[in-house]
This record gives C-alpha cells, sequence and structure tokens, in this order.
C-alpha cells in the first residue's frame, strides 16, 4: 500500500484564516513524485495584499490528486475560493473513486468538480458571504499510481502540462476561454460547469509521459509565449532537468525560489507549479 | 518539535539565498494594455483648451512613470482630428518613450478620419492571442475628447468601431467638453460610456487624471491574477465630468 498524505495550502475553515504568502511541498505516492511551489505576486507584494493562488495534494494510497486554483483578483477573499476548491476537489474525488470502474475516470471527476462547487457554495453560505466572493478557477490531475491512469478537469485559466519521454511538451486539456483577453471562467460562476473540460487519459498513453505539470495562469502566460520560439518545450524539459537534480524536499524549496524570483516583464501575478513525476526506476 | 521547525522553513516568507537556482529558460512575450487618446484640435480648440490638452497629456506622462505596473503593460497611441486627422504617435509606443507632444489647433473636426486612423491601428497593432505563441493584448482603453462636431463622414467607421465593441475586444469612452456639445449628437456619435465636461483648464486636468486613474485601475484588474471577471472596469469619473444617460 502506498503512503497516504495531503500537502499544500489546507482547507480554510473561516474566513480568517491564515493564507501565507509563500508555500513548498513534496511527497511521494508509488512510483511519482509530487513537488509544488506557490508564491505571491509582485502585484500583491507590492500592495501587501495576500497571495489569491492556491494549490493541494493529496493520496489516499491508490489515487494521486494534486489541484491547483487561482483566485480572482478582484475579489478580496477568493484566496479562501482557492484555498478550498483545491482542497475539496481532491477528497470529492476520493469519495466518488469506488464509482471509477462503472462510471469511468473522467465522469469520476466531473462529479468532483460538481461537488466542489456545491461545498463552495455552502461553505459561502455558512460564512454569509455571496459566493463570487470566492470566485476561483480550478485544475486537477488525478492519477492511479498502481494501473498508472491520468484523469484531468480544468476550468479557467492556467495549463495543465505533459512532457512526454521524447521531450515533447504537450497540453493536456483545451480549456474554454472567454474572448476578451484577461477574462476567465470560474468554478462559481452560475453555468460554470458548462465551460470546465474533462479528459482521461489510458494507462498506455500516460506511459509515453513522465512528467506533468499543472500551473495557474502567472506561471502559464510565463513560459508559454515567446519569444523565443518553442518556449513551451524549452521550459519544460529545462524544468524536468532541475527537479531531477536533487532530492524532492530540496526541489521543493528551488521551485519556490525559482517562482518568487524569475523576472518576466509585465508578469505581476501570483505563481502556482505542482509538477507530477515518474522516478527513473519505475 | 524539529519537524515543526523544518515545516516552518519550507513555508517561510522569503526564499533562502543558500538553495541553487533552477535554470529554466522563460518566455518574453508581453501582454500589454493599448491605450488611445483621440484629441479634438480643431479650431475651436484654439488658445486656453489646446493648452490644457497639452498639459494634461503632461500630467498623464508624470503620474504614469509613479506606477510601476502602468509604465510596464501601457502602450500609447495619439489621434489628434483637427484640419487633418493626425496618428501623432505612428502607432502603439511604450509607455516609457512616450513624450507629451506639441499640439496646436486649426481646421475643422475630421472626427471620421480619426476614427478610419483608429481602426487601422487595432487591426495592425493590436495582438490577438494566438495559442502557445502569441500572448495577445488587453482589451484597448480609447478616450475619445471633442468639444464639437464632425465635420467628415463617420458613421461608417463608427460603425466599424461598433462591431469590435460589441465583440468586447475594445473599450471605448466618449467625453464631450465646451459650451459647443449637442448632447443628442454627441449621443449619435459615441460608442460605449459618454460623458460631458468644461473647457476651462480644471476640467481638462481632472479629465487627463481621470484617464491615468482608469489606466492604472485597469492595469491593476488586468494584471491580477484571472484578470478578474471584467478587466476593464472603468473608474467613476471625478466631478465635473457629468455622465450622458
Amino acid at each position: 500500500m502506498n503512503s497516504k498524505f495531503s500537502i499544500g495550502d489546507p482547507i480554510p475553515s473561516q474566513l480568517t484564516d491564515r493564507h501565507i504568502a509563500m508555500r513548498a511541498s513534496s511527497a511521494r505516492s508509488g512510483g511519482y513524485c509530487v513537488v509544488g511551489a506557490s508564491v505571491r505576486g509582485r502585484l500583491h507584494r507590492y500592495n501587501e495584499v495576500p497571495r489569491d493562488d492556491a494549490f493541494a495534494a493529496r493520496s489516499n494510497g491508490t489515487w494521486l490528486a494534486v489541484a491547483v486554483s487561482d483566485g480572482v483578483g478582484s475579489r478580496k477573499l477568493s484566496r479562501y475560493g482557492a484555498s478550498f476548491a483545491v482542497n475539496r476537489v481532491c477528497t470529492r474525488f476520493f469519495y466518488g473513486a469506488s464509482k471509477v470502474k462503472s462510471k469511468g475516470l473522467e465522469e469520476a471527476i466531473r462529479d468532483a468538480f460538481r461537488k466542489t462547487q456545491a461545498d463552495i457554495e455552502r461553505f459561502a453560505l455558512k460564512q454569509n458571504i455571496a459566493l463570487e466572493n470566492l470566485h476561483c478557477t480550478l485544475l486537477g490531475l488525478f492519477l492511479d499510481v498502481e494501473t498508472g491512469a491520468v484523469g484531468i478537469g480544468q476550468i479557467g485559466d492556467g495549463l495543465i502540462l505533459g512532457l512526454a519521454n521524447k521531450g515533447e511538451a504537450i497540453p493536456l486539456i483545451e480549456p474554454h476561454i472567454p474572448e476578451e483577453v484577461g477574462a476567465t471562467y470560474v468554478l462559481t460562476q452560475t453555468d460554470g460547469e458548462h465551460y470546465s473540460c474533462f479528459e482521461a487519459l489510458p494507462s498506455e498513453k500516460v506511459r509515453e509521459f513522465k512528467t506533468f505539470y499543472l500551473m495557474t495562469d502567472g506561471v502559464a502566460d510565463d513560459c508559454q509565449y515567446g519569444p523565443p520560439s518553442g518556449i513551451l518545450q524549452r521550459w519544460a524539459n529545462d524544468m524536468d532537468r532541475e527537479i531531477r537534480m536533487f532530492p524532492r524536499a530540496k526541489t521543493a524549496q528551488r521551485l519556490k525560489k525559482y517562482l518568487a524570483t524569475y523576472q518576466v516583464k509585465g508578469s505581476f501575478d501570483d505563481r502556482t507549479l505542482v509538477i507530477v513525476y515518474r522516478q527513473k526506476d519505475h | 518539535m524539529a519537524k515543526k521547525a523544518s515545516k516552518n522553513k519550507e513555508n517561510n516568507t522569503t526564499p533562502n539565498p543558500e538553495i541553487p537556482e533552477m535554470k529554466v529558460a522563460v518566455g518574453e512575450g508581453m501582454r500589454r494594455l493599448p491605450v488611445y487618446l483621440l484629441l479634438d484640435t480643431s479650431g475651436s480648440m484654439a488658445g486656453a483648451p489646446i493648452e490644457a490638452v497639452r498639459r494634461g497629456l503632461e500630467l498623464f506622462k508624470q503620474e504614469g512613470e509613479q506606477d510601476t505596473e502602468m509604465k510596464e503593460t501601457i502602450h500609447v497611441g495619439i489621434i489628434t482630428f483637427g484640419g487633418e486627422a493626425d496618428f501623432i504617435t505612428r502607432s502603439l509606443i511604450p509607455f516609457d518613450d512616450f513624450e507629451p507632444p506639441a499640439l496646436s489647433a486649426n481646421g475643422q473636426t475630421p472626427l471620421g478620419q480619426a476614427f478610419w486612423l483608429l481602426i487601422e491601428s487595432l487591426d495592425k497593432d493590436v495582438k490577438a492571442p494566438i495559442k502557445g505563441k502569441e500572448k495577445g493584448d488587453y482589451k484597448p482603453l480609447i478616450f475619445v475628447l471633442t468639444d464639437g462636431q464632425p465635420t467628415d463622414e463617420w458613421q461608417e467607421p463608427r460603425e466599424e468601431i461598433l462591431k469590435r465593441e460589441k465583440k468586447k475586444v475594445i473599450n471605448i469612452i466618449t467625453v464631450g467638453c465646451g459650451p459647443y456639445i449637442n448632447q443628442e449628437n454627441l449621443k449619435d456619435i459615441a460608442i460605449g460610456p459618454t460623458f460631458n465636461m468644461g473647457s476651462d483648464d480644471a476640467s481638462f486636468r481632472k479629465f487627463f487624471q481621470w484617464v491615468t486613474q482608469t489606466a492604472m485601475t485597469v492595469t491593476k484588474s488586468v494584471t491580477q491574477p484571472g484578470g478578474g471577471e471584467k478587466p476593464t472596469t472603468i473608474s467613476p469619473p471625478p466631478e465635473g465630468i457629468q455622465y450622458i444617460p
């Protein structure tokens, strides 16, 4: 039996809970390692306001669930929506994982997203605030560490990327994006399900990948767009090389430092990146 | 206890300088916020009004320089219309490169020509997002300031701009100034929210402060995580600039 764990931002119980400015964590499940980090962006640092991004990774022994979320910047409490969403989607998926065989992985993830949205609504009600105060995106990846099957889900901006064994960087899902640049769909909008995307990758397909990246738009915007051309592939391969250089605890610290310090003109967002990578002996 | 100490170390607020850096390439693609100012420089603006517009542009430059996000994100396009329409900045230019131009007022009010120059620049200079290749620019913020009636054909270019406005790819604000403004006519010309203000020095100063404030607000909004649900929220105008319902 593989180890169970829960890392990343904790689920909030009330709206006074602290959401620290930077976080980095790592864990291992079966033949896979997870490293994640989230840091406050330049604008939030300058204005001395909290980070709005969040991430979580959990394992129930069989399934590894990772999620990242970006709380919408115009809502002062959205960080609670983000940290609630990333944790709850993992647990909701675990609750329904026994039905993966009968319903299929894609449907199980859709169901986890749907229930997470309903849970956030209840959380907002309990906290006596309007749901839009918790507006957030949600990206999740769910991996059966025994069979290697992977399912993903996404609403809103950000990127779920796979790095193939041969070095090709492949976006794994094509999320709905509003026509207006800079706008995003969110899990918490009433018709959120309409703009959500889900995908199941069979284990034979997953074997073609050595590394998966989940990131909020603060990172996705900086690694996808050139110049130079081909930057996404270069970024993914550079990152893959770097994460395998040191033990995972140190890698998480290096990742946090990288996210907190790399410079791109016009890049002000919070940055969150979670990486799931297969160890070489598996 | 050791575990707690380790956890605190892991989540402290400043990265440890002793941690070896990752060497990972990043993209240099930049998302810009285009800000266009279409300024009436017709003969009726001669004297104090045109001087006030010039000082207003200086104020826009001075105040914008104080704001890091605005400076990095905004690209400016200035189009004047007096006698002939003129795209003074030639294209969208980085805020750092923008210098308030010398302005003179003369001739009639070719707003239609100015609209065509705007359309040409929107199509040529504003970048649409291309997945994996081009980040794309934010929705342009366009201010039109005029003190009178257009003297050329403005309906056709207005229709062209309206198509873009309906697709939510531009955000346009029209402000009429001075005693010759007919509010009903201004509403016919305008696309998006329409305002009226005086033509004295204080009014122009307030107008340009509002432009700066709106650009700053939009910059903060568009550069925040997720971009906000409505990235181009316009700042409420200051006292003296009245909304025309």
